[in-house]
């Protein structure tokens, strides 16, 4: 039989990820039961699958099965070995409903049933490898709880066929990294280009084509196989290859900075990778697929408030723990990584950098909205406008989308929908927008294509009319004239025009 | 954030009375201070040849 119908329990959890039947015959090289049970990653699925977690009750072993990713990795390394590697891997299914093997035949051919659907959580590759098993993992998320709110903005859609069955799912293809063909950096810029080529229409190279793309700098290992990481100079590079540009910037531990840098690329469905340090480990590449944010209102202060600074906690797919693992941010320049030592205590990390691949076209880094809304907010509070803080969410948006969102508001007036709906922006625009008390105020709109230079707004959108007289006395008022050429805003004739005329 | 919450009375009722130089004199500071934001995005070759490999 091409697969086998398994209960979910931790003894069958090994049992699967150890390539082996249930006592039966090896259909891919395997390991045993007892060296699954010793992996950092089993430890990691028991939780993830446990009732605290997405609660899995079968196991679904499909034999025989073709990874697009191992078989390039296999066909660039493994093939050319003395040693007889296999090319096929098994794919382990995993379902939150309990089901026996007849129950299973039945829905596979009960075409209009959503049985299947409804209780899939996902599935992990499992190579023919010795060590480095968790191949290509695809698996559901943890869902909202009720007092913390996870999003994970860079997951995508999948679609996986199961013997003919049609299956979906929201997720970020992940896997472990083999040392051999891909050391961490290769397995974290894999993870990010599974949606990076859905977003922006590139190639979705396999782990070992990135580690050649990365191209081979002499003074690492002197090769290109086997691999032992890469360095920022060829992870730009491995992004450059497949037509994308990287964001760069030296976080040097800086905590708050990363927040605010992340969340907001984040928005926009873009995956970050975050370079960190490991206390007594070293340096490693992670890919940040969500946060969580704390509800908690900023007090009143001169400095700026963004939406950002309410994260508390990152999830990233760390290929040496496992999918959406959670980095908490204890500090304004330690994490507690998702890594243990011996007694099962997290290690704590600091983020050295961070990358985010980007479309070429978006020019305008988030670095330059912030400036101009630090600007701005200065003004706000040096006239004492609001009685509470003025807490900013920016972020960069695929306009089409941004456009979808206003349309759904509540908080936009119909004349405002239209306005937006029928104005023409940039694919990528920057957002933002100015909260007080949970109440939208106002937003301006930023070309990301533009230079940073002659860097303007391109629209202003005001949210609530009781803001409109203290505004025009701010923005519009010959006293303070804050447009004009000796003001260092900056924020262009053009965008003024458009001021004035939403706040007439 | 919703704004369906009861909405709270967060505008005050007039701004604060500065001159145009006092208030350009506070956005000039602030300026001054974005050039921090800039020292994230000045990269040496040293920092570029950082290996993550773990």
């Amino acid at each position: 039989m091409s697969y086998e119908v398994l209960p979910y329990s931790s003894e069958n959890l090994a049992v699967a990820l150890s390539g082996r039947g249930n006592g039966t015959n090896h259909y891919v090289q395997s390991i045993s039961t007892e060296a699954v049970k010793k992996k950092d990653h089993y430890k990691y699925f028991l939780s993830y699958f446990s009732d605290e977690g997405i609660g899995a009750r079968t196991i679904v072993i499909e034999k025989n099965y073709i990874s697009k990713a191992y078989i390039s990795d296999y066909s660039n390394y493994y093939s050319t070995c003395f040693k007889d590697y296999q090319r096929f891997c098994s794919r382990v299914h995993f379902f939150n409903e309990s089901f026996d093997k007849d129950k299973f035949h039945t829905e596979i051919f009960e075409l209009k049933s959503p049985f299947l659907q409804n209780c899939y959580l996902g599935y992990i590759v499992v190579k023919p490898l010795p060590e480095s098993i968790i191949g290509a993992t695809i698996l559901k998320t943890y869902g909202h709880t009720q007092d913390k709110q996870r999003l994970y903005h860079a997951i995508r859609e999948y679609e996986i066929n199961l013997f003919g069955k049609d299956l979906k799912i929201e997720s970020l293809a992940y896997q472990e990294q083999d040392t051999v063909v891909s050391a961490c950096a290769s397995m974290a810029i894999w993870n990010a280009f599974h949606k990076t080529s859905i977003l922006f229409q590139t190639a979705l190279p396999s782990p070992s084509e990135i580690t050649k793309l990365a191209g081979n700098l002499y003074f690492n290992s002197g090769r290109t196989f086997p691999n032992s990481g890469l360095d920022l100079t060829q992870i730009g590079k491995a992004i450059e290859s497949v037509g994308l540009v990287s964001e760069l910037r030296i976080a040097n531990s800086d905590i708050p900075f990363a927040k605010r840098f992340v969340y907001a690329y984040s928005k926009a469905g873009l995956p970050v990778l975050l370079f960190i340090e490991i206390k007594n480990q070293g340096h490693h590449l992670i890919t940040v697929v969500g946060y969580s944010e704390k509800d908690e209102e900023p007090g009143l202060k001169e400095e700026i408030s963004l939406k950002a600074d309410r994260i508390e906690r990152f999830y990233a797919h760390d290929d040496q723990v496992g999918p959406f693992a959670r980095i908490a941010l204890t500090n304004s320049t330690a994490l507690e990584t998702a890594w243990t030592d011996k007694d099962g205590k997290n290690l704590s990390g600091s983020i050295y950098a961070i990358i985010v691949p980007v479309y070429p076209k978006i020019r305008i880094s988030f670095d330059d909205v912030l400036k101009k809304s630090n600007l701005i907010d200065t003004v706000l509070y040096q006239l004492d406008v609001f009685r509470y803080e003025l807490e900013w969410d920016i972020y960069l948006a695929d306009s089409n989308k941004y456009k979808s969102t206003i349309l759904k508001s509540s908080s936009s007036s119909q004349e405002l929908k239209q306005h937006i709906a029928f104005t023409h922006y940039p694919r990528f625009v920057w957002v933002a927008q100015a909260y007080v008390k949970g109440i939208l105020v106002f937003e301006i709109l930023f070309d990301s294509t533009d230079i940073s230079r002659g860097f303007f707004g391109i629209d202003f959108h005001l949210f609530d009319p009781d803001a409109k007289e203290i505004l025009r006395k701010v923005f519009i008022d010959r006293k303070y004239a804050i447009f004009d050429d000796d003001s260092p805003i900056h924020l262009g004739e053009e965008l003024f025009k458009i001021v004035n005329s939403a706040l007439t | 954030m919703s704004q369906k919450k009861a909405k709270v009375d967060y505008i005050n009722k007039e701004i604060k009375n500065l001159s145009r130089e006092q208030l350009l004199d506070a956005i000039k500071k602030a300026d001054e201070r974005n050039k921090q934001i800039d020292e994230k995005s000045k990269i040496s070759s040293k920092s570029l040849a950082v290996r993550a490999g773990t």
